[in-house]
């Protein structure tokens, strides 16, 4: 197994289900090693009314905390809450890739953000508000951000990487801001290394 | 349409961690997940009875609230057992904290995914979450806590708890126990 491992990853379009789940995407497939990925069990709930789509693909993935302390400069490992000992996995959800547009913000609103200047929060609201990323055309949609509602008036975010095949919305904590750009880099490089073949077993549609 | 958006006394009711507000407002709502919330948070088995007997029988799946109770109480015990997975012990008064800090996170991310389910446009119905979007903010929310995404769903209706679990945390679901030390169940 470990032979054939090392063959998957010096090869850059390989074949390997057996010991990876793989996704379909518009234009790729992905074969992500089982430990990453987290199935979406829809069996939990009691019946009731639903909404029968949204929500991306049926698969997310999810990174421990060294991992990302060892690839991405200046990830801070986040601790557990309320004292658990151990630190915070990093969730992905991935789906079909966002059409981006440029945003114009409301000056009266929009306030950059201390940690990533490039960011600026765009609405005031305290859940889900939006944060657009400063480019050389203007500012684009970068991801929502909430208030925790803790004593220290934190919040916690989540981005939304959008790549030519994916949208990658990953779950970020306020001092690991600065360093989006090297986790974005991270996942892209992930990505790429997950690229493989086209294979008999495919997962379930986006929706 | 029905309007699924988050209210501002909805957004004061977790500002404030009053989960009971919070649900009960989703409740009125018919937002689906909303059953399992409120019964959860509930100041007592008679606001539970209430709500379901007033309520759209449809909404609540023409079911009463024997099972709906047997419903929050699977819960309970699987995030005791999530908890104890991730490392965490304590006496039942702690561990009842605990599973209230579990249930803001988990209604905070709901809030979030419905706002970004509404503004985004996604799926039929603009603030009406899928079973997918569900599934995935309480993996969310367990990441917080070190409990594995596997414990969601780990009890309700694929796999209820058996005997031993129930009997280790069933007593950690109860109202207006707070004050309590260990009125049923085996914490220590």
């Amino acid at each position: 197994l470990k032979k054939l491992l090392w063959f998957c990853g010096f090869v850059s379009l390989h074949a390997c289900s057996a010991e990876h789940y793989v996704l379909t995407t518009e234009n790729n497939h992905l074969c992500f090693p089982l430990k990453y990925v987290v199935k979406i069990d829809e069996s939990v709930m009691p019946p009731g009314n639903y909404d029968p789509s949204g929500g991306g693909y049926d698969i997310s993935l999810i990174f421990d905390a060294d991992e990302l302390a060892t690839s991405v400069a200046d990830y801070q490992k986040i601790p557990l809450s309320l004292g658990i000992p151990g630190y915070q996995k990093m969730y992905v959800m991935l789906a079909k890739p966002l059409a981006l547009k440029k945003i114009d913000p409301v000056p009266s609103v929009g306030v950059n953000l201390e940690a990533a200047p490039q960011l600026m929060r765009l609405e005031k609201d305290e859940i889900a508000w939006q944060v657009g990323e400063k480019r050389d055309q203007g500012y684009f949609h970068w991801g929502q951000c909430s208030n925790t509602f803790d004593a220290d008036n934190s919040f916690d975010c989540i981005r939304d990487l959008v790549t030519e095949d994916l949208t990658m919305s990953y779950v970020i904590h306020e001092p690991n801001l600065k360093a989006y750009p090297a986790i974005d880099e991270f996942l892209i490089a992930k990505m790429a290394e997950w690229r493989c073949a086209p294979d008999s077993e495919t997962d379930k549609p986006d929706r | 349409m029905p309007d699924f958006s988050i209210s501002t006394s909805e957004q004061t009711a977790l500002s404030t961690k009053n989960l009971e507000r919070f649900w009960y407002s989703r409740l009125q709502k018919k937002d689906p997940i909303a059953r399992i919330g409120y019964a959860l948070w509930c100041k007592s088995a008679d606001d539970l009875k209430r709500a379901i007997a007033e309520g759209d029988s449809q909404y609540w799946d023409n079911k009463g609230f024997t099972y709906w109770d047997l419903m929050a109480r699977s819960t309970v015990t699987n995030l005791a057992a999530g908890l104890e997975q991730a490392g965490f012990h304590g006496t039942f008064r702690d561990m009842r904290a605990k599973i209230k800090e579990v249930g803001l996170e988990v209604a905070r991310q709901h809030a979030i995914f419905v706002k970004i389910d509404q503004k985004n446009q996604l799926g039929n119905t603009p603030g009406l979450l899928s079973l997918s979007q569900i599934a995935k903010y309480h993996h969310i929310a367990f990441a917080k806590f070190g409990i594995p995404a596997s414990f969601y769903g780990g009890t309700w209706l694929s796999v209820v708890p058996d005997n031993v679990e129930f009997k280790l945390y069933g007593g950690l679901y109860c109202h207006d126990c707070d004050a309590s030390d260990k009125p049923q169940g085996s914490l220590n």
